[in-house]
């Protein structure tokens, strides 16, 4: 089974009329891509989500679901929801609270028309395969946020959809347990494919191959997470997207990142691979080396410049590639152009450290 | 209106005394009713003929008219919460017309339209030769149409209150509309579905009007506990006695059933 020979996932072209309000995106996942739809709230991503639901039919265009047309008014086409063999993961988890947790993993394939016996052994593999094995027995009323989600994302991979949809999969869960989470989420869209919805640009990068920017109905942005960190389309883009984002290894208060470079961070109970990030606004500007309390300081060459809005977006290059917003005013005072060299200084409490999920 | 000093526990004298009336007034009959209980022969006067006839029609015309108005009227509370149709209010209205309505007169409607000559009751009996009138069914029939605004209020308002994500999650499971119905839906309200069926077999219970207007008050066939209290009142006082304890009894031990539903367990 060759991947080229199959059908994409999903092909969508969503055209929505709700009052003054137009939805206007196109959609493709293809090859077990994870595609991440990222956007503000009230840009239509619920509105993505309900068309691809079938809660909300689309007024023009046509959704495509492995090769089966699902959504499409101009044939009069309407395949309703449990048909179109998706598996959605819904925002706020959205279990039966009157089953056990292996009734609710097992609710998919029963419905499919599987006996009880296989369904309810069907739904025990997938739970194993999530290390929700020991979840089986208890009321979804008892599990803890990230237990239901893993138990939801569960239940939707029991049968055995075409695509994985994920609502705003991690934006309810707490931080500690998000890694894991996204670690699991990760390994069950390899296997499918996915489309995850989120307004969370971190969450974006992390997870996505291919990000979809939607602003106001509008695809406004669409890349792999580098092309869309360092070239923001919009100023919105670059606000939502702007953050610096490393992998490397911590210990003790320093992280050695990927490249080899050691940055100092104030926080020093992390330990082992880690994911850095650094607010653009963070990043400070020196005409020469700077006299100053921040612990990281580096040498390095202006790759671009580009006016964003009110502020400006200093791209710098080796020995790591950064991206600063400084003021109009910073600009002229240090005449900044791209090929010159600078000094860059980032505090180390501006230093995000969270544990990396791979 | 003077106004009083004191502190603020203190029960207002004006609201303290329309308050005891008002429990006065409630409880003054069911004391007179305790003390005048024959106590002493409760056993032989529960079980005479006319009592135990009432006692075994009162029970199968309740159950049955609280079973009918679950299986017409969940379905019905399902439509008028779910689903926008046109005449939707009005439906809603005429469904709970009954329970505003003096039962005499819903009986009397019931009477013309399935009666031996009615509108329905004609066809019907020339066709099926059922006669829902001085009939059992008839019972059941008046006590459903009573009872049922009670399950369709309860019902309809847990529908309407409950989470329309989790029927969606279970569509996209592949889970057909009637799956999702019976699978998701029904169990979610389960709560409110038992409130609104112990409402309705209560209702039916003591049904009084309706009942003796549409099915008449034939001893051994039509006649309920009511309608037997009602008869016994004019010519064995006891025998009415006896079977008013029992009513007061289960309407109690229905009521305290039921107070975690009504009144939040404060």
């Amino acid at each position: 089974m060759t991947a080229s020979a199959q059908p994409r996932q999903l092909d969508a072209r969503l055209r929505v009329s709700r009052g003054d309000f137009q939805l206007e995106v196109d959609l493709e996942v293809s090859g077990q891509q994870t595609v991440v739809l990222l956007g503000p709230n009230g840009a239509g991503k619920s509105t993505v989500v309900d068309a691809l639901a079938g809660v909300c039919p689309i007024d023009a265009g046509r959704i495509v679901v492995d090769g089966v047309v699902v959504d499409e008014p101009a044939t009069s086409t309407f395949v309703p929801v449990r048909q179109r063999g998706l598996g959605i993961v819904f925002q706020q988890y959205r279990l039966f609270e009157q089953m056990s947790v292996l009734d609710n993993v097992a609710f998919g394939p029963s419905a499919q028309g599987v006996r009880r016996a296989a369904a309810r052994r069907r739904a025990a593999e997938v739970l194993d395969l999530l290390g929700a094995t020991e979840l089986a027995s208890r009321s979804p009323r008892d599990l803890s946020g990230g237990q239901a989600q893993r138990v939801a994302i569960a239940r939707a991979l029991a049968v055995e959809p075409s695509l994985l949809v994920f609502d705003e999969p991690l934006a309810a869960l707490d931080v500690e347990v998000r890694a894991d989470l996204r670690r699991a989420l990760i390994d069950v869209s390899a296997g499918t494919g996915a489309l995850v919805i989120t307004h969370d640009p971190t969450e974006a990068f992390l997870l996505a191959d291919q990000i979809v920017v939607v602003e106001d109905g509008r695809v406004t942005q669409r890349g792999d997470s580098e092309a869309i960190r360092m070239h923001p389309a919009t100023p919105y883009v670059a606000a939502l997207t702007g953050t610096n984002l490393f992998r490397g290894t911590a210990h003790g208060g320093a992280v050695t990142l990927d490249g080899g470079l050691t940055l100092h961070a104030a926080d020093t109970h992390a330990a082992g691979p880690v994911v850095v990030t650094i607010d653009p606004v963070a990043v400070a500007l020196h005409q020469a080396e700077p006299n100053t309390s921040a612990r990281n300081t580096w040498s390095t060459e202006v790759v671009a410049v580009e006016a964003l809005g009110e502020r400006v977006r200093v791209v710098l290059g080796e020995p790591f590639e950064v991206v600063a917003d400084v003021t109009p005013g910073a600009v002229e005072a240090l005449d900044l152009r791209a090929g010159m060299t600078v000094w860059a200084s980032v505090k180390a409490t501006e230093l995000q450290v969270r544990p990396a999920t791979s | 209106m003077t106004t009083r000093r004191g502190t603020e526990e203190r029960i207002p004298l004006l609201l303290g005394v329309l308050a005891s009336l008002a429990i006065a007034l409630v409880a003054i009959p069911l004391v007179g009713l305790l003390v005048r209980v024959p106590w002493s022969n409760l056993g032989s006067l529960l079980t005479s003929d006319v009592v135990l006839d009432a006692l075994r029609l009162s029970l199968i015309s309740s159950i049955a008219a609280a079973a009918l108005s679950t299986v017409l009227g969940v379905p019905l509370a399902w439509l008028l919460a779910r689903r926008r149709f046109r005449g939707r209010r009005v439906v809603r209205a005429a469904v709970t017309l009954p329970m505003v309505l003096p039962p005499v007169v819903g009986g009397a409607a019931l009477l013309f339209a399935l009666g031996r000559r009615g509108v329905v009751g004609e066809p019907l009996d020339a066709i099926t030769g059922i006669v829902l009138p001085f009939s059992l069914a008839g019972v059941i029939v008046a006590n459903t149409f009573v009872a049922m605004p009670f399950l369709v209020l309860t019902v309809e308002g847990a529908l309407t209150n409950s989470d329309r994500g989790v029927e969606a999650a279970a569509a996209s499971l592949g889970a057909s509309p009637l799956r999702v119905f019976w699978k998701v839906t029904l169990p979610a309200i389960a709560p409110s579905l038992r409130a609104g069926m112990v409402l309705a077999w209560a209702r039916a219970l003591g049904e009084f009007g309706a009942t003796v207007t549409f099915a008449g008050n034939l001893q051994g066939r039509t006649q309920t506990l009511p309608l037997a209290v009602f008869v016994s009142l004019e010519n064995d006082r006891n025998a009415a006695l006896a079977m008013s304890l029992v009513m007061v009894a289960v309407s109690f031990a229905v009521l305290l059933g039921l107070r975690d539903r009504w009144w939040n367990n404060r």
